[in-house]
Order: structure tokens, then sequence, then C-alpha cells
């Protein structure tokens, strides 16, 4: 063996060695480098509206979670009101996401503004994820039907059943940035039956666009806009106004089982349809709700 | 030629001997409890990673905070996001060695008590830690069954507790996994 050859050999077996004598953490790192593990994102949101509209989140598998919507009156006629604090609009409602299926969860509620109910499904097509599968985003398709149940203003002519309805159909997609910043864009298609003019279409278009931004580990910062895409002159009218777009801003604080909403909004209605075609005050004309949301969970059953 | 063939075949053993004495798992479980009057928590994950070097009696262990999974969906949901931070810190390690060696005999089935010394690092903080293990060498001396009790101080690690205190400043963590030896791919 000549010298080169032997170096060769040593060098070899100590580069052999060097490389296994390598921590057992590393050896454990490599062992599950190959993991097929899924990390999904949660808690995009913190409660299943970002304020007033739908966000991507829905209660966990066999949970029903209760909301309480409350908007006081707008600050349109100042300390007379009490800043609004007269008037109230309120809007109850469970939601339920069915067991087995996770990815499908049905809801319903009342609310006082035009004795209206509302049915809601909203189903998952997508969930944010990284590692062994990936998606950028989250994605959710949702449906609200509303139905106002008023008494007819002219019972002596013919009224239709289907005159009382109005639907909201949403996709929603969604991305959670970091631990803090999440956003949300939810292209809107709307439909009301009844529309007074020619000129109004049953059905336009709107955009709304959301976000969180969770400053401290429970209280988050929201925010909310929308606004039609259709022209507005096709739009029907509320009361003889233009329907408008809607901004809201609030806070989420979260303690445990419940997570409070407080919010500042322009838009009077908490149910879909009527948020996207009822609203009509601007926050130029002090036309500002200050309002809130209560979510309760209650656990059903096992997590499994 | 034949001088090649030699380095070759003393590379292949040198990774065959070094491979032998070293077991591990993916499948390893750990299970956590906290209780308190407001609250009685469980969680268990069957997805930690574990491993074992016979000669060294080193031992270390790996596991994904957000695979542990509760009864129900929002603790699952708050242990990630207010206490954990798993996005921030996704994993909790252990890192150690066996303290009296020789008292543990792999090639002689039985049940054997041991001190294992080490570190544990949850929720970005590590902190030096001994417990005590159970080390069961089963017949066929391939598979190696270890346990292990301890309790975790929230404040250790710098987990920050609800005013209410709703969870334990103790919690008991049980570590549970079947070893078997490692194959080299």
């Amino acid at each position: 063996m000549t010298l080169t050859q032997t170096i060769n050999l040593l060098f070899l077996t100590l580069l052999a060695t060097n490389s296994f004598s390598q921590g057992l953490f590393d050896e454990l790192e490599e062992l599950t480098a190959d993991s097929t593990e899924i990390n999904y994102t949660t808690a995009t949101f913190k409660s299943t509206r970002i304020i007033n509209g739908q966000s991507i989140e829905a209660p966990a598998e066999n949970e029903l979670l209760f909301v309480i919507a409350h908007r006081f009156g707008s600050f349109a006629n100042g300390a007379y009101d009490l800043f609004g604090l007269d008037q109230a609009s309120i809007r109850t409602g469970f939601e339920y996401t069915l067991p087995r299926v996770d990815c499908f969860t049905i809801s319903f509620g009342r609310s006082t503004y035009n004795k209206t109910f509302d049915g809601g499904i909203k189903a998952r097509l997508l969930r944010q994820k990284s590692g062994y599968k990936n998606s950028p985003i989250s994605m959710s398709v949702y449906s609200n039907m509303a139905l106002s149940s008023l008494r007819w203003i002219n019972p002596d002519r013919i009224n239709y059943f289907s005159s009382r309805l109005s639907f909201a159909h949403q996709l929603l997609i969604a991305r959670k940035f970091s631990d803090k910043l999440s956003l949300q864009l939810s292209p809107t298609v709307i439909h009301k039956n009844l529309i007074k003019t020619s000129e109004e279409e049953n059905t336009y278009y709107a955009l709304a666009f959301g976000g969180r931004y969770r400053f401290a580990k429970r209280v988050a910062f929201t925010f909310e806009y929308s606004n039609f895409i259709t022209s507005v002159s096709n739009i029907p009218k509320v009361n003889g106004q233009t329907p408008i777009g809607t901004l809201s801003l609030g806070f989420d604080i979260e303690t445990g089982g419940h997570v409070f909403s407080l919010a500042f909004t322009n838009a009077k209605t908490m149910f879909d349809p009527g948020i996207y075609s009822e609203t009509t005050e601007s926050w130029a004309d002090k036309g500002v709700h200050f309002g809130f949301n209560v979510n309760r969970t209650f656990s059903l059953g096992k997590n499994n | 030629m034949k001088k090649t063939l030699f380095i070759l075949s003393l590379l292949t053993l040198s990774i065959i001997g070094n491979s032998q004495g070293k077991l591990a798992t993916k499948t390893a479980k750990i299970t956590f409890h906290s209780e308190t009057p407001i609250e009685k928590i469980e969680a268990t994950t069957n997805q930690a990673a574990a491993i074992l070097n016979k000669k060294t009696g080193e031992i270390a262990f790996k596991a994904l905070i957000k695979s542990f999974e509760f009864e129900k969906a929002l603790m699952q949901e708050h242990f990630n996001e207010n206490y954990m931070e798993s996005e921030t810190y996704p994993k909790a390690m252990f890192k150690g060695k066996i303290e009296d060696l020789s008292a543990v005999n792999f090639d002689q089935p039985g049940n054997y008590d041991a001190t294992v010394k080490g570190s544990l690092t949850i929720h970005g903080e590590t902190k030096p830690i001994t417990v005590s293990a159970k080390i069961k060498v089963k017949e066929d001396k391939k598979n190696i069954d270890v346990s292990s009790n301890f309790k975790v101080k929230l404040e250790d690690y710098n987990i920050k507790n609800d005013k209410i205190k709703n969870i334990a400043s103790d919690i008991d963590v049980n570590v549970n996994g079947s070893l078997t030896e490692l194959q080299k791919k």
C-alpha cells in the first residue's frame, strides 16, 4: 500500500466515522424528515364572522355556537339618542358543524330588522396547510337565505311567499399570513326576489375585504370593507335610498369559551343578504352604529 | 481494485456497526394532564419520535406541539394559540443520557429502572431535567419499551397561566415509547 492510499483510506474512514458520530438528535431529525405530517393552519380568525360578514372559520366538529349580535342606533342624532344607545337591533343565531363530515356547517338566526329569519350553510373547500401537503389559502363557500316575516304592506293584492326571500352567496378566500395578520377576500352575489322597478336588478355583485391584526394574545383589531361591483343605479333601493358599501372597525376579545367582538359599523343588519343590500347610512353622515357580537361555544361531544 | 473493495467494505462495516445499537420509534405516546377545580384537561399525541443509543445511553425525544389532541377542539385551539404559541415554537424536545447505564443490560430481557438526565425544550425554553424512567428489554432484545412520568412547571418554560388559573401550575407528563432497532436505508 502506497502512502497516498493509506492516507486515502485513513481519510475515508475518518469521514465515515465523522458523519456517524453526529448528534443523536440530528439522527432523530433525519428519522422524521420524511414525515407525512400536514400542518393545518388554525384560528385564522377568532370567530365565524370578521365583524358582520362571514369569516373562513366555522365551529369545530360537533360544537354548537351561540351568537348574540347587537347593534345600537347610529350616532346621527347625537346626544338626543345618547349616541344611538336608545335604539337596538338584535340577531340571535346558532351555528353547528356536523360531526364526521366536519367541513359542513349549518346556521340559523332571527333578526329584529324586518323580523327576518335566516338560514345558512358553509362548506369548507380548502384548508391552508404546510408540510407534506401545501396550500397557501383557505377557501369556503357560504350561502344564506333570508326571509322577512313582516306583514304584507298591501294584504289585498296577491302576495307571493317567494317575495319574502333574499339571498347572499359568497366565496371566502383567506390567508393567515402570520400569528398576527390574517386577511380575507369575499366575492359576493346578492339576489333579491322582490324589487320595485324594472331598472333595478334582482341579482348584483359585491366584494368584501377584511382582516384582523392580533396585537395581544387574546385581543385582535378587526376591519371589514365591502362595496358593490354592479353599477349603483341598478341596485334595489331601500326606502328610496341607494344602498352603499359597508365599513366596520372593531376588536375581538377572547376569554376562554367566549369571543366578544366590539365594533363600529355603518351596517345595521346582521344577516348576510341584509349586510350587502340594506346598508344606506354612511360614516360621513355619522351613520355609524356601535355594536357587539357575543360568541359562546358549547361542546356537544368528544372531539374525535 | 482490491483495495477499493477493501475500503468500501470497511465503510459498509462502519455504517452497519454504527446503526446497530440504536433504536427508534416515530409513534411514541405522550400524554399530559392538568387538573384544577375549574377544569380537567388532558391531551395526547401518538406521533412523538424517539431514539436511543444503547452504547452511550443517549436518548432523545421530539414531539410536534400541534399533534396533541384534546377532548374539546376549543381547548386545543387555546393550547396552540395562547399557551404554547405553536406557530413560533412548533416542537418540544428532550435530549438526555441514562445516568447509570451499567444498571441496564440491553442484552438481557427484563425490566430496568433508570435515571435519565438531560434537557427539556418547551415553548422555546430549555431547562435541565432529571427523570426516572422504566426500561423494558423485550425477549427478542430488538424491541425496548421506555416509559417515564414527570412534572413540568409552567413558569419554568415561560408559559403564562390565566389569571383565574384554570390550568394547574404543574403539568403531569407521561411518555411511553416502543423502540425498535434502527435499520439504515
